[in-house]
């Protein structure tokens, strides 16, 4: 059945990379900015850094496999002329462009004795606040580069675009939780440990958060293609739904797995026991995983069965 | 359904246009739109659009051979091809054919995709073409046609499709398709000259072209063709099977 | 608002900034194409997609089926790129179908042969050793010889399948006379030829054409025209043109929804071989409503409808309703199901529109007494005066070539009864019972042949019982020697002893003459196109050379030679300029001959009825030279009479009707009189109604519950046997699920795309169902195409012996999408069974079980 999909694995796992980045970036560069100058923040924050970066490459390195002929590519960068139009043109700068911004931002936090308050602190917000906006403008072209294409109807969404933001900062979230998870070692002040499990709370609370805008946004795209939507789009939206071939995979693996598992989770051990305890180590291991997971399943198969589902009639 | 060679009034919906916003492309899109209509008023010999008289058309794929003939298409594509629609209940049983390529739309949703420009709508006869140095073969087009008219060529590696025979066209012939017709069933020609068969034809026959909801504008008009899908059910019977003897035949 | 032009001077300013990448790295050709002035031709010239330069352009004709279009080959750097039509040609009008432009695919073919072959190990085995021409025509030549020399040169069997033109005339009327065997099979039998002997039983020889331009109405019995026909493209062009320019009603009888029924303004579906019935219903309505229009009254008078060859019209028209007078509609909707009121409803309507054209195929033909159903339809069209007329069924006329003829002192031809059937199996086997050959000669009762060539022919494969056909072409006892003539390596091939490999039919010559639609006979040839690859060589070559080796020049060395003194030697071809005109124009046809209409009405001078040798036949009233005829004597020939002359046909010269002698419809091949022949003493004399009858298929006049109809039928992509291979057609066409109508289906749990097994008398096969309301109940229809075993890898996945065989780089062969379902080949399921009248091959008769195996 995906034999015939121009976008594949390759694409689906670039523009999961890409989404993972802009998302570790963005819980980077919030914790940055929103944390005071504490040492718990800015310790969160660098492994948002260095995921961003090491995601971005990632995904990037990907890219040039998805063309059929790479070493053309330089043409979309300077392709001002005809590309105004092209979200491609866009993405591809966009990425170039994010991609440089994480890089020198995870350069700052990796001097020796980096510091909330060191000398770079200053350029560090600047790019901060630039992988913000850029980021910001990645993580909707991923979802605008299929959701503009009115000759496939299960991605012809004005929802799309932000599903695929959301998810991006949620998987971006989890990672940083995650790898929270795996590298922070118990710290002997007291006082700081106390803050750094609230940085896992509070990451537990921005999964929590953003599964929740999730949620809401399934259903609006549910809801668009259905009865919003041309009769291409509610029938195309099909092969999500039950009966439909890929209903079983997106609702059990994208859905519950990958949005109200972590609900569930989150708000049993984030949110009630904030001030309490710790978050468990199994949640924030099984959380992220149930968001990258899910993020990447969700993914597939709008990808897949958006190359499936085709216009009605002729 | 058009009744004239007027343009079918249909406007895009508004969410379309918000999702492209989104892109950023909202300067791109308040500077759109020539791309489209500059055949005309770049002040263009040629308005090449093909007629399909479906009624003529009995299904013998004289096209689809034609035209893998001329360009050795690999296996597995195709630039034109015949789909047969099969309805109906036992004995009142119907089978039509509908010839397909590439519709050159005035509105073409495969050109502002291309990141690199490679494929264009030609001012000079507005004939989409895709320039085989240039393609990176992102595959960005095939996704953007309603039509399903591009594909990946396995031997060059680019993105290719029907381009009205245009080293033909070019220099003085019809399409490869047209003259293979055996039927007559595609009529070629240049809808600005008011005298020419396509202009005739357009004026005096009830015409339609395909997917007009999508507002692409096609420059290929069908006389007489079964816009039936698959996907159809008609309350007086049940049967509708559409074969297109493509690989992908689930593709439109 | 911005146009593209603005951008393009953006992106040039920006270019020269050194900033963008400009067009100026783009493909040349595509910003340099410029716009044509003038108006678009229709062909005459090519140019290729990647230079946009011209190609070499070289006419000549298609083989692909039978018709035999002229065409125009297009060459680039020595390859054949393209195959386009013949804008020059009065039958094609400039239109070729698939099958033509996928020809390409032959030369191409990575499968084709190249060298002759030689087997060593067992037959069938697929072992083999190359060999070079010498030591594989030596060999035939020395077999040859050893049998001519015993004076037993029948022993050499010569069966082709498709032979037409200057090649058969080469091959059978110089070689294989020259060298004195009779021993001649062809494959009429399995295509068409109760059609043909029907013909000959009532208007003399085939082809029957059919006036498209000028009729009013087209009633259609079994044909497929728009898919598969022996003047397909031709013909079919102008059917499409009739019925769309001037609204044309057609009405089309088959078992299926057939492309020509669904382009028909009605399908009126029938049962299996019950057409008959429905024809001769037609005709009772008619005639007894005396609604036969004066054309046909008129034309009664060129009938012969009652044993006394001088009946009035009266009489006729009584005699007519004598014998309709069973055939009522209503006995004719229990017998096929078509509606009696439909029935009445359309012999109204076509007793009211004439010219009408009544055609028939293979539907209402391969079925016992498929001769019956042809008369039948001769009568139909001869009462309502639809006989050759303008807009009606016409007696095709073709080009007639002249030709050198070989040595004059040639043998008297043994023969080894073979072809023709059992004894007393078939009436008239006037086109063999090539489908019963194999039998015939394992019975052994009429001799065997020592040597067994096959050309262009695929026994094992073309026709039924493939089984029986591979045991026999396996068995050594039976057939000593066998000898395939064949550019590929087909399941018949892959069992002979020695290949030798033919060029295609786009790397050789032939003059050719197939029938015009339009009454105009055209003159045009075949010449290579490209050079044979390899060591092929065209047939006709190879005779020659053969003919060399026995000591028997045949007086022309090459088919190119025969094919420029044929030029030469025909009139009408040497003053438009001979062998170099046809070279280099490749079409001819005399601006100034009229289209032939009404052959039978004129009248025939006496001094060609009063020359010498001419006798009259009180009985028949006709004029005929005896001396043409196998009588011994004058005396002998008058008192045995016409009838019962052998060969006396070829002597006819006029039939007298009135005062005045007629051409009428000339006999061939049997000795009937100069009228159109309605009733049939010939028939008579062979024990059956002398009048076009219904005679029930005795296998279908019992059939249990479960039992169904087995109909085979042909697509507008592929040719039976030959066209598998070219990938361009199988790519379209390669799988031939069995059609089924959903009521018969739901009775066997059977829906959509399940797999079944289909079961007859002579085997099983499994392939999948094609549920569809487009065909009759009771009936499956599987396509006759698919299924191949061998023939190379794109028909059948089996590739040729690999020293053996083109092995051109080939993209393409990794493309091949359809390897997991290839289809199934019906005739393992149909017994070579021959209508007990013309010998055809009883193609949709076979009685088969539909089991499911598993779900889609």
């Amino acid at each position: 059945m995906t034999d015939h999909n121009f976008w594949g694995l390759l694409d689906i796992t670039y523009i999961y990379l890409g989404g993972l980045g802009v998302g570790a970036f963005f819980v980077s560069a919030m914790l940055l900015l929103l944390g005071r100058n504490d040492r718990t923040h800015f310790t969160v924050a660098r492994y948002g850094a260095f995921l961003a970066f090491v995601a971005i490459v990632a995904g990037g390195i990907l890219l040039p496999f998805e063309l059929e002929h790479p070493f053309r590519a330089w043409r979309v960068y300077l392709n001002f002329a005809h590309g105004l139009r092209s979200p491609m043109f866009y993405g591809a700068w966009f990425l170039v462009i994010f991609g440089a911004i994480s890089f020198f931002y995870a350069l700052t936090f990796m001097r020796r004795g980096a510091s909330a308050e060191d000398d770079l602190a200053r350029g560090r917000k600047v790019l901060a606040w630039l992988g913000l906006a850029f980021g910001l403008c990645l993580g909707l072209y991923y979802g605008v580069l299929h959701a503009s294409l009115a000759a496939r109807p299960l991605w012809h969404s004005p929802v799309l675009p932000l599903m695929f933001l959301v998810s991006a900062y949620m998987s971006g979230a989890a990672g940083v939780l995650f790898l929270f998870a795996i590298f922070h070692r118990k710290n002997s002040d007291a006082e700081v440990e106390k803050r750094f499990v609230r940085r896992g709370h509070q990451l537990l609370a921005w999964i929590l958060i953003l599964a929740g805008i999730q949620a809401v946004l399934v259903f609006l795209y549910v809801l668009f293609a259905n009865a919003f939507g041309s009769g291409d789009q509610s029938a195309a939206i099909q092969i999500l739904l039950p009966g439909g071939a890929f209903a079983t995979q997106f609702w059990l693996w994208a859905v519950v797995l990958g949005i109200l598992v972590p609900i569930v989770l989150a708000a049993s051990f984030g949110v009630s026991r904030a001030e309490r305890a710790p978050v468990p180590w199994w949640v924030a291991v099984v959380v992220p995983l149930c968001v990258l997971i899910g993020g990447y399943v969700m993914r597939y198969d709008i990808i897949i069965a958006g190359q499936i589902t085709h216009p009605m009639g002729l | 359904m058009k009744d004239s060679n007027s343009k079918p009034d249909i406007s895009r919906r508004a969410f379309l246009g918000g999702g492209a916003a989104v892109t950023g492309a909202g300067a791109a899109a308040a500077l759109g739109g020539g791309v489209a209509n500059s055949a005309v008023e770049g002040g263009a010999k040629k308005h090449y659009v093909m007629v399909i008289d479906a009624r003529r058309c009995y299904g013998v794929q004289a096209c689809t051979v034609a035209c893998k003939a001329e360009y050795k298409v690999p296996l597995g594509e195709n630039r034109s091809w015949v789909e047969e629609i099969e309805k109906g209940n036992y004995p009142n049983v119907t089978r039509s054919f509908l010839p397909r390529l590439c519709n050159h739309c005035d509105e073409p949703p495969c050109v502002p995709v291309c990141p690199t420009g490679a494929t264009f709508k030609r001012d000079e006869d507005g004939i989409v073409v895709i320039d085989k140095d240039v393609c990176i073969g992102c595959k960005s087009c095939i996704q953007a046609c309603p039509y399903d008219q591009r594909f990946l060529n396995e031997d060059t590696h680019t993105a290719d499709k029907c381009d009205f025979c245009i080293h033909r066209v070019s220099q003085g012939l019809q399409p490869a398709c047209v003259e293979a017709c055996p039927s007559r069933a595609r009529i070629f020609g240049d809808l600005n000259d008011p005298d020419s068969e396509v202009s005739r034809l357009i004026a005096t026959n009830k015409v339609s072209v395909l997917r007009p909801g999508y507002g692409t504008e096609p420059n290929v008009y069908y006389i007489g063709a079964d816009h039936t899908g698959e996907n159809d059910h008609y309350a007086e019977f049940s049967y509708v099977d559409v074969k297109t003897n493509r690989r992908f035949a689930e593709r439109r | 608002m911005t146009n593209r032009r603005d951008f393009l001077k953006l992106g040039a300013i920006a270019a020269s900034a050194g900033l963008l990448g400009s067009r100026a790295r783009a493909d040349a050709r595509l910003q340099s194409a410029g716009v044509h002035a003038g108006p678009l031709l229709h062909g005459g010239k090519d140019f290729s997609p990647i230079t946009y330069e011209e190609r070499k352009a070289v006419p000549s004709a298609c083989y692909q089926c039978v018709t035999r279009c002229p065409m125009v080959g297009y060459v680039e750097n020595g390859r054949l790129e393209k195959i386009s039509p013949q804008m020059n040609s009065i039958r094609t009008e400039g239109t070729l179908c698939a099958k033509a432009q996928a020809g390409v695919n032959h030369v191409y073919d990575p499968d084709r042969i190249l060298y002759p072959m030689r087997r060593v190990g067992k037959r069938g085995e697929g072992k083999w050793k190359r060999v070079r021409w010498d030591e594989a025509l030596d060999e035939i030549a020395e077999r040859l010889k050893k049998l001519r020399d015993a004076g037993t040169p029948e022993k050499f069997m010569f069966h082709y399948g498709r032979m037409k033109s200057s090649t058969s005339k080469m091959v059978k009327s110089v070689f294989l006379a020259t060298y004195g065997t009779g021993t001649i099979g062809d494959h009429t039998s399995i295509c068409e030829g109760s059609k043909w002997v029907a013909q000959e039983l009532s208007w003399g020889g085939h082809y029957d054409n059919w006036d498209f331009d000028n009729t009013q109405f087209i009633l259609n019995f079994g044909s497929n025209v728009f898919e598969a026909h022996t003047n397909h493209t031709p013909v079919a062009h102008r059917l499409a043109r009739a019925l769309v320019e001037r609204n044309l009603r057609m009405i089309t009888f088959d078992v299926r929804l057939s492309n020509t029924a669904a382009k028909s303004s009605e399908w009126i579906p029938v049962k299996p071989g019950t057409d008959i019935a429905v024809i001769l219903a037609m005709c009772n309505v008619i005639v007894n409503e005396d609604l036969m229009p004066v054309e046909g009254r008129e034309f009664l008078r060129f009938c012969r409808v009652t044993r006394d060859v001088g009946a009035t019209t009266e009489e006729k028209i009584a005699a007519l309703k004598a014998h309709l007078a069973e055939y009522t509609p209503e006995w004719a909707e229990g017998i096929s199901g078509v509606p009696a009121e439909k029935i009445v409803a359309i012999a109204r309507e076509l007793a009211s529109k004439h010219p009408a054209a009544i055609i028939s195929y293979r539907g209402p033909i391969t079925h016992a007494f498929g001769v019956e159903a042809e008369r039948a339809l001769q009568m139909l069209a001869a009462i309502t005066g639809n006989i050759d007329n303008p807009g009606g069924r016409l007696k095709a006329v073709g080009p007639k070539w002249k030709y050198p003829k070989g040595p004059k002192d040639k043998p008297k031809s043994g023969v080894l009864e073979v072809t023709k059937g059992f004894e007393g199996q078939v009436a008239f086997p006037n086109h063999h019972v090539s489908n019963q050959i194999f039998d015939v000669i394992r019975e052994g009762s009429f001799g065997r042949p020592e040597v067994y060539m096959w050309y262009k022919y695929q026994p094992v494969y073309s026709n039924g019982d493939c089984k029986a056909n591979e045991e026999i072409l396996k068995d050594e006892s039976i057939l000593p020697f066998t000898v395939a003539v064949t550019p590929f390596y087909d399941e018949s091939a892959a069992l002979a002893d020695l290949i030798l490999p033919e060029a295609t039919y786009l790397e050789r010559w032939d003059w050719e003459d197939m029938v015009s639609p339009n009454q105009v006979p055209e003159y045009y040839i075949r010449q290579p196109i490209v050079p044979p690859m390899g060591e092929t060589r065209d047939f006709g070559d190879v005779v020659c050379d053969l003919a060399e080796r026995m000591g028997m020049p045949l007086g022309f060395k090459t088919k190119e030679e025969f094919v420029r003194l044929s030029c030469e030697m025909t009139p009408e071809v040497k003053a438009a300029g001979g062998f170099e005109y046809m070279k280099t124009h490749g079409v001819y046809h005399n601006p100034q001959t009229k289209p032939v209409y009404y052959s039978y009405l004129r009248e025939i001078p006496e001094s060609d009825y009063k020359a010498e040798d001419v006798i009259y036949d009180v009985r028949e009233q006709l004029y005929w030279n005896w001396k043409k005829s196998k009588a011994r004597s004058r005396e002998e020939a008058l008192e045995k009479g016409y009838m019962h002359t052998k060969n006396a046909y070829k002597g006819y010269v006029g039939q007298r009707i009135g005062d005045k002698v007629y051409r009428g419809f000339v006999p061939d091949k049997v000795n009937k009189t100069g009228y159109m022949e309605i009733y049939s003493e010939l028939m008579e004399e062979k024990g059956f109604k002398p009048m076009p009858s219904y005679y029930p298929i005795p296998e279908h006049q019992e059939l249990g519950k479960d039992d169904l109809i087995l109909t085979t039928f042909k697509v507008n992509v592929q040719s039976h046997s030959r066209t598998q291979n070219c990938k361009w057609l199988t790519e379209i066409y390669h799988a031939n699920p069995a059609w089924i109508n959903p009521e018969t289906a739901a009775a066997r749990g059977i829906a959509n795309g399940d797999l079944i097994k289909v079961k007859s008398e002579k085997g099983e096969i499994t392939t999948k169902a094609r549920v569809t309301p487009a065909v009759v109940p009771g009936v499956v229809a599987i396509s006759n195409h698919c299924g191949h075993w061998k023939y190379g890898r794109y028909a059948s996945g089996s590739a040729a012996p690999e020293e053996f065989r083109l092995n051109e780089k080939d993209p393409d062969l990794d493309r091949i999408w359809w390897s997991d379902d290839r289809g199934a080949h019906p005739n393992w399921l149909i017994p070579n069974k021959p209508d007990p009248i013309g010998g055809e091959q009883r193609w949709n008769d076979t009685v088969v079980k539909v089991e499911k195996v598993a779900a889609a």
